[in-house]
This record gives C-alpha cells, structure tokens and sequence, in this order.
C-alpha cells in the first residue's frame, strides 16, 4: 500500500506555517509602537486591530489572574487564523500566522524579539504614541527583514537544522528565553499580589513595580493618612526599601490644607482663650 | 500623526456607545462589547496642524453581574466621563469611576459629559451650573460632541 498517512499531511502543514505580520504593542496602552507586513497579507487598520487585540488579551489575562494562574496569553487562534503574543518589558509582539506555530518557530520568533527588546528598551519605555520618531523607522526595517527572510519559515529553519549544530544552539536560546519569561512571570505576579492586597485591604487600586533593589508605588490617594496606610500594608509583605510615589489630587489637597488652617486656627483660638483666662485670674 | 488612547466611562445605559457612534471614522462590531466589555474606535482630529489620531475604548458600564476589567485603564492619556443628565445617580456615580481611573492614569487629562441633554428643557439647561471641563452633550441632536472631543484631544497634545 502506498500514499501520504494523514499524521505525514498534519506534520507537513505545521513546517509550512508562515507569518504575515509583525506588530510590536505597548503594552499598558496597546498603541501599535511598529509593524511589518507582507504585501498581499496586509491587515487592514493595523492601529485598531493592535488595540483590539491588546484589549482580548488584557481581557483573558484578567480572567487569569483571577482563577489564579501565574501564566498570560500566548495564543489567540480563530480558524485557520493565529496570534502568537510574547510580552518582555513594558512591550508585546504579535505574529500573525496561518497555523499554530511550532515551538522552532516560537523560538525564532522569541529570539528575535528578545533582540528588539534589547536595542530598544528605553524607546519602547518612553513612547507616547508620536510615530515620527526615528526609531521607528530603524525598527520596522528590522521587522520586514525578519519577514521578508522568506516563507515558510519552519521550513527553512528545519533545513538549517540539518546541515548544522544551530539546533543544540537554538535549544539552548530557548531554555534560556524560558528562564528570563519564568523570571519576569515570578516578579509580575508578586506585583499582582501586591496590589491585590492593598485593594482588598484599603480600597485603592494602586501599581506596584518590583526593582532590583526597591519597591515603587504609584497611584492617588484622597489623603495622607492613605498613603501611609498603604506603606504599612506593603510593609508586611515586603523588606525591601520602598519608594512612595503616590498623590493626591490637587482638589484633595486644597481641602486638606484648608482642614489644616481650620485646625490651627482653632488651636490659635482656644489658646487666646487660655491666654485670657489666666490674665484675667492674675488681674483679680 | 500622534495616537492616543482614551477611555469612555459612565454607568450602564448612559449612551456612550451612541455618543461616538456618529462621530468616529472606523469601528469594530458592537458584539466584541457584549463579548469583552470594550469596543475599539478610531477619530482622526487636526488640532493646530497636529494630526492626532484617537483611539477610543468604549468601556460597557459596570452592572451588578460584570465588574469592569481594570487593565483596560492602563496607559490611557485621557478620559470622558459620561453621565445620563435625566438620571441623578448616573452623575453621582461618576466620582467613582474617575477617582479610580486617576488612581492608574495620574497625568491623564479628562472631561465630563451629562448626556442625553436633548431631554432638557431650556429653563433647566440654564438653572445647570456646570464646571468647565463639563459639557451637555446629547447623541441624538449631536449638541457638544465635537467640542467634547476636541477639547480632550487639546488638553492631550497642546
């Protein structure tokens, strides 16, 4: 008997998968920061699609945090659509796939971002939606060129797979990739932790950031007395010296500066008083 | 071209959705709405020859089975709020969602419409004493929406 089993048919679909696209989110404002696109694939309305696809994921990562689970999105599928979503700082990518990519391919992928990560970390910290800036151009380049290596991209890759020890090598970038994600996936999760029990404990819903040497937290609060609630309740949880960037709405602080004067005034008041009694019993 | 991401709060069944439905140039399908609880729109506004281009999340308002989803206030540059100017506990309620989203957006500007003006007789739009980042604004006669708008696009950019 003779022909192509239906495994051989599966196995040969997913080394053919390619990506059409290449976005790169911020991540708090899922603002499409750069993308790359293959010319009869374009996505139409790559800013709104960027967003919406930020806000999906915002969305499934939410209901993962509340069951508990220490992951985040990786891939969003829709027929023979994929997403294939990899976060690393304050950005994400997203390839946009014809199948479910296998893990060379996801090694590819992450590899490659990890080097956009890399040259471009204080550009994606400090990006405020402006897209003139010159780095923008630099990194789309960089993105077509990974597209444009060619497709399919599994397929090419297996082909470097036999002729040389990029394998092992490969293997190795990817267990290392696995250790910074777990790592960054640790720190991400305290700082849910975090937050979740200064909510549950004063109401205010702050942002927690864990540094190397310290803890930073940001958010308003109505009052002094809050804020210092708030570093008590972190307290608990934590040695590491804090850094205290909460405010208070100026509003909030008028009130509270008046509340202040009134207190002072009346102290003022019944020290007059004070005053006048004491004069008055010397007088007699 | 400068983008920007805004969200669009208030309580349920104020007319947010109805308040940028005329306005914006793109949008997605309304079931994403009901699906997630935010639907993505696009407006493109020139302000002094700036071109900045919003991004507008519209956020379902909060009801007593489905809380809303606070990642979505991450990294927005503005806000409007949005109460039902027929129905008082609408605007009370907007204390709630702007000191929370100030909570996470510190910088953020934001502005405040009392919809659904249009219900308002003229008597009563005069006896209202509104702050200035307020605006009545009603979906149905389009009154205030594009000042709603470029008014927070201007404390964004300018």
């Amino acid at each position: 008997m003779t022909g192509v089993s239906e495994t051989e048919l599966l196995l040969e679909e997913s080394s053919n998968t390619s990506i059409s696209s290449l976005f790169v989110i911020q991540k708090e404002s899922g603002l499409l920061i750069a993308e790359a696109q293959l010319k009869d694939k374009e996505i139409d309305d790559p800013h709104m699609v960027a967003s919406m696809a930020s806000a999906i994921k915002d969305f499934v990562n939410d209901w993962v945090k509340t069951h508990a689970l220490e992951n985040e999105v990786q891939i969003l599928s829709y027929g023979n659509a994929t997403l294939y979503i990899e976060s690393a700082g304050s950005v994400y990518i997203i390839a946009f796939l014809d199948a479910e990519p296998d893990n060379e391919l996801r090694l590819k992928i992450n590899d490659f971002f990890a080097s956009l990560v890399k040259n471009y970390a204080t550009f994606f910290q400090s990006f405020d939606g402006d897209d003139t800036a010159l780095e923008i151009q630099t990194l789309s380049k960089k993105m077509h060129e990974f597209l444009d290596k060619g497709e399919p991209q599994s397929t090419l890759h297996k082909v470097e797979n036999k002729t040389s020890p990029m394998k092992y090598l490969m293997i190795f970038l990817g267990i290392g990739f696995l250790i910074v994600s777990l790592f960054y996936l640790d720190v991400q999760y305290k700082e849910y932790v975090l937050e979740s029990s200064v909510k549950e404990k004063t109401g205010y819903v702050i942002d927690v950031e864990i540094q190397k040497e310290s803890i930073i937290f940001m958010g308003t609060v109505k009052q002094l007395e809050d804020s210092d609630i708030i570093e008590k309740v972190l307290a608990r949880y934590t040695k590491k010296p804090m850094v205290n960037k909460l405010t208070i709405p100026s509003t909030n602080l008028a009130r509270i500066i008046q509340l202040e004067r009134e207190k002072r005034e009346s102290e003022v008041l019944e020290l007059n008083k004070k005053l006048q009694e004491i004069l008055e019993s010397r007088g007699k | 071209m400068i983008r920007k991401k805004i969200l669009l709060l208030g309580d349920f069944g104020v007319g947010k959705t109805s308040l940028i439905c005329r306005y914006i140039d793109n949008t997605f399908n309304d079931s994403y709405l009901t699906t997630i609880g935010v639907k993505i729109s696009k407006k493109l506004m020139i302000l002094n020859d700036i071109e900045c281009e919003l991004l507008i999340w519209d956020i379902e308002g909060k009801t007593p089975t489905k809380s809303i989803p606070h990642s979505y206030f991450k990294g927005a540059s503005g806000a409007i709020f949005v109460g039902d100017v027929t129905r008082h506990e609408t605007i009370i309620g907007l204390n709630e969602h702007i000191n929370t989203f100030l909570m996470m957006n510190g910088d953020a500007k934001h502005v405040i419409a009392y919809n659904k003006a249009d219900l308002l007789t003229k008597q009563q739009i005069e006896a209202l004493d509104v702050a200035s980042n307020v605006f009545l604004t009603s979906a149905k006669s389009d009154m205030n929406v594009e000042a709603l708008f470029s008014t927070i696009t201007k404390e964004m950019i300018l």
